[in-house]
């Protein structure tokens, strides 16, 4: 709207148009008022030349009227029969008489006189006697009067006498009784008088009134004169050609003023011959029309001016409504340009521009879009304004070279159907659609069909193998088109089955319905589950119905296939009849069942024989060693208070029943430790080994104040464990080192973290009797002891006890020895 | 003067005459009461059973070994800390158990020591000489409540 509004006025609005447009109204009022005032003017001319012709007649009346008062009186006179007997009898005196009476009833009768048939004067009043006597036939006024005898009214003449002003003849003829004429009377008239007559006529500015005779000789005029000549009128040759009644008003040039218009305007004077000419001055008319003129122009200029202004007003708001248009167009095209420009970078096809060069020959880039710099590895600043045959150099192979210069020869749309591209950078499938834009450029859209083209090659491979394996594998196959609810199944359908072919379905209810009941709502609605969510994969377990009607169990697998839009539109699986593994399964469950139930009841005879072992240390504890203490109180008692009545040997044996007694007390202490320790719980805690191992040798060292040993205990040995444990564990091995060491002066044991074979171990050394490596591995044995009683003292149970704590930690304990050189103890945590 | 009974609670008679030759052998000459079993000790304690109607004294220490017939050490120290009469009796609890369950049960009900009694004779003389004079002599018993 607004784009078709200023294409309409868009010449209007430039200056120079404006300027034009100007002019030309400017030239159109003129031409109008000039055409009003033309047309006015004739107007005018018209009805004043209608008034002067009417003037003039009037005038030709009462000048008629005039002479013929004087020829009526001089008529008058010829008619005196006193008069007549005069001229009869050429008596001038008495003739003169009349004459005189004549002359005085008008001023401006000059003279009066008398001539004969002949023209002859005879007589005059006033007297003229220089001319008696001579005739004047030759005279006009004689011609006139004597054509046919009848009054008659002469041209102009000049007088001659002193004045030489202009006169008149007017001649009436005499008649006797019988009727012949016997003479002229002649009056020589001035004509003062008609001036005067004429004068009453009311004349307009301008005009002019002249009375001229029968040869056009001015008698009278109010414009040109009398200079002691006779003139003819100006114009009474051009006059005297258009004496009908029709064209009184002639229009002739006043040769006077040039280039002034003069009108004339006649009547002639009846029976006389004279003509009334009343000439209006071209300019008087003007004038009268100026005010006309002037209100005419006024009204054409304001009109002017209001076209004008008119014209700059509707101008300036076209240009303001251009200009917001303009805007409006500019706001329009940007929008627009970006919605194209997302759009040609956002569509998933690749669009490149190209413009045909050498004559379409080649062709460059013009514009590439971001799907196309995608598609084909490439930057659009890298290939703008270079040549396709350049970055594409297997753009002739492909054959879309061709179709370009086709497109750009015909400007028809092509398209290259799917054709493989490569060069050193892509190896793809390509699509083209090429099409030329008005601007001659030339457009390839184009769709990387690789993926697809791929996926084709695959499914056809797939679908292959897809046969292949359904005859290969155990599964029972299937393919369900979920378009139109057929399935199709593979061979080993009929046998897991037990169906013929004709019992073998294609729709989707012979699946539905051989579900087993209870499972069937479950499967069904499980597989639609993923069917409309968008997986891919389904499986299930249910019991499907052979053609016996048992029920098989079947692993049944899925995989849906959806097309570009998600929609799925197949279904491939496959069934795998579990029913001989079920059973087995069944089995392994009962089997696992009674298993489960098997070790309930060994974990609780476990149970009731740990509270039985716990019962039993208790007991050992107690009462075992209360028989012992009972052995060794007695005995003592006896050796103390019956030493009188007991010999050496009594003594003696009394001193072994003792030693033993207290022996088997320390074994029973040791055992009890034993299984403790084995039945403790681990509490696991950071322990400072180093300060626990301290502690202990103090408190040997207080035990033994005798005895020299040097204990060498490295600082912040810490280790994670249970503490009493530990604390046990470290007692046992640093009680072992002191008493291995007492044969020696000077004992030294030492406690540190060491490296054993690339793995960090604590290690307890002593410089004691050693040990024989070979029983290296009897050390930890509960009751195994290296060395006789008499050596040294011990249970047996130390290093089984230790061993436990170590293991019950998850650590290692080994030993190394050699007889008189020492041992050394590793352990780890 | 009253003499200061010690009621040594022990079932087994070795340890009764061993105690008993202990105490004597440590010129400990307070007369000591035994009760053979958990029942004869709170009969004595409380006047009941044989000993009901019978005006006997209570002890100033009572010796009570755990491992008793009918009623066991701990269910004696608890009938002893739960009654008024006997709750501030100074109780030693001197057996040959060196479970910790004992230990921690002994100290919980309200045991003031306990000893273990050692295999060997002299160590377990020893002992008793120790707790004798400690707690028949050093110690300030607490007043007695008749």
């Amino acid at each position: 709207m607004a784009e078709k509004n200023a294409a309409q006025y868009s010449w209007f609005i430039e200056r120079r148009n404006i300027t034009l447009i100007s002019l030309a109204v400017f030239f159109f009022l003129s031409l109008v008022t000039f055409v009003l005032c033309y047309e006015h003017h004739q107007h005018t001319k018209k009805r004043f030349l209608k008034e002067d012709r009417e003037s003039a007649y009037l005038l030709s009346l009462i000048l008629d009227g005039h002479f013929q008062k004087i020829i009526k009186t001089m008529e008058s006179y010829a008619g005196r029969p006193l008069l007549i007997q005069a001229v009869k009898g050429k008596n001038v005196e008495k003739a003169k008489r009349h004459l005189m009476s004549l002359v005085k009833s008008d001023p401006d009768i000059d003279i009066v006189v008398i001539a004969n048939r002949q023209g002859t004067l005879w007589t005059a009043y006033p007297d003229r006697p220089e001319v008696m006597g001579k005739n004047f036939a030759y005279r006009e006024w004689y011609k006139g009067v004597s054509r046919n005898w009848k009054p008659y009214v002469s041209d102009a003449t000049l007088r001659m006498v002193a004045e030489k002003d202009v006169a008149i003849q007017i001649c009436v003829p005499f008649f006797d009784e019988k009727g012949r004429v016997i003479g002229i009377l002649l009056n020589t008239q001035r004509l003062v008088e008609l001036g005067s007559i004429i004068k009453q006529v009311p004349l307009d500015p301008g005009l002019s009134i002249s009375v001229a005779d029968r040869k056009g000789q001015m008698v009278y005029s109010s414009r040109y004169p009398f200079d002691k000549q006779i003139t003819l009128y100006p114009f009474y040759s051009i006059i005297d050609k258009v004496k009908t009644e029709k064209n009184r008003s002639v229009t002739v040039e006043d040769t006077s003023i040039p280039g002034k218009k003069l009108y004339a305007s006649f009547a002639h004077i009846a029976g006389m011959g004279w003509t009334i000419l009343i000439g209006r001055d071209n300019r008087s008319i003007l004038l009268s029309e100026m005010p006309y003129y002037i209100l005419l122009s006024a009204v054409t200029f304001l009109l002017f001016l209001m076209i004008i202004f008119s014209l700059v007003y509707f101008r300036k708001r076209v240009m303001m409504q251009q200009a917001m248009d303009e805007l409006l167009t500019d706001e329009a095209l940007r929008a627009s340009e970006t919605r194209f420009r997302e759009l040609f970078n956002n569509m998933s096809s690749g669009v490149a521009i190209y413009e045909a060069v050498d004559g379409g020959n080649d062709f460059i880039f013009r514009d590439f879009n971001r799907s196309a710099e995608q598609m084909d590895k490439i930057e659009k600043e890298e290939l703008l304004g270079k040549r396709v045959t350049e970055v594409f150099p297997g753009v002739k192979d492909l054959g879309l070279f061709e179709v370009f210069q086709r497109v750009w020869t015909t400007g028809k749309t092509d398209f290259l159907p799917v054709a493989f591209y490569s060069d050193n950078r892509i190896a793809a499938w390509r699509e083209n659609n090429v099409f030329k834009l008005p601007t001659g450029e030339i457009v390839a859209v184009y769709d990387d069909v690789t993926s697809s083209k791929q996926a084709e090659e695959a499914l056809k491979i797939s679908e292959e193998r897809f046969k292949l394996a359904s005859g290969a594998t155990n599964d029972a196959v299937w393919d369900w088109n979920l378009l139109t609810n057929e399935i199709w199944w593979g061979d080993n359908f009929k046998r897991f089955f037990r169906y013929n072919d004709i019992e073998v379905k294609v729709t989707i209810d012979s699946w539905y319905n051989n579900i087993h009941p209870e499972d069937r709502d479950r499967v069904v609605s499980g597989i639609h589950a993923v069917i409309e969510s968008g997986k891919q994969f389904w499986s299930d377990e249910y019991r499907f119905r052979r053609s016996d009607d048992s029920d098989a169990y079947i692993f049944d697998r899925g995989y849906v296939i959806r097309d570009d839009n998600g929609k799925a539109v197949r279904m491939i699986g496959a069934m795998a009849d579990l029913t001989d593994r079920k059973q087995a399964e069944e089995k392994i469950r009962k089997l696992n069942a009674e298993l489960e139930q098997r070790v309930l009841d060994r974990t609780a005879q476990l149970e009731a024989a740990n509270k039985e072992l716990e019962a039993f240390s208790y007991s050992v504890s107690h009462d075992l060693r209360a028989p012992l203490r009972g052995i060794d109180g007695f005995s003592h008692i006896l050796l103390d208070e019956y030493k009188d009545v007991l010999d050496g040997r009594g003594k003696d044996y009394l001193s072994r029943i003792r030693a033993g007694s207290q022996h088997l007390g320390e074994l029973i202490d040791d055992l009890l430790k034993l299984s403790r320790v084995s039945r403790a719980e681990i509490q696991y805690e950071t322990v400072n080994l180093s300060s626990a191992a301290q502690t202990i040798a103090e408190e040997f060292k207080k035990m033994y104040p005798e005895r020299h040993v040097e204990f060498a205990i490295a600082d912040n040995l810490i280790g994670k464990g249970d503490p009493n444990l530990l604390r046990i564990a470290l007692e046992n091995l640093l009680n072992n080192a002191f008493k291995f060491t007492r044969n020696n002066a000077h004992g030294i044991i030492e406690f540190e973290m060491t490296t054993y074979e690339g793995k960090q171990a604590y290690c307890i050394r002593d410089n004691g009797v050693g040990f024989e490596m070979e029983f290296a591995d009897k050390l930890f044995g509960a009751f195994q002891r290296l060395h006789t009683k008499s050596e040294f003292e011990g249970t047996g149970i130390g290093l089984a006890t230790v061993q436990r704590i170590i293991h019950k930690h998850g650590g290692k304990i080994w030993a190394e020895g050699k007889v008189g050189k020492g041992a050394v103890f590793y352990f780890t945590l | 003067m009253e003499q200061k009974i010690i009621l040594l609670v022990e079932d087994n008679p070795d340890d009764v005459t061993l105690t008993l030759h202990a105490f004597k052998k440590s010129n400990i000459t307070n007369e000591v009461v035994v009760a053979q079993d958990g029942k004869e000790a709170i009969d004595y304690l409380f006047g009941t059973g044989k000993y009901a109607g019978k005006d006997v004294n209570l002890p100033v220490l009572i010796l009570l070994d755990l491992n008793l017939p009918k009623i066991n050490g701990i269910e004696v120290l608890q009938h002893i800390r739960a009654d008024e009469r006997t709750q501030l009796l100074p109780t030693v609890i001197l057996t040959s158990s060196k479970e910790e369950q004992d230990l921690v049960n002994g100290y919980r009900f309200g045991a003031n020591s306990y000893i273990r009694k050692p295999v060997d004779f002299n160590q377990f003389a020893e002992a008793i000489l120790q707790l004798g004079l400690y707690w028949l002599v050093l110690n300030e018993a607490p007043p007695l409540k008749r």
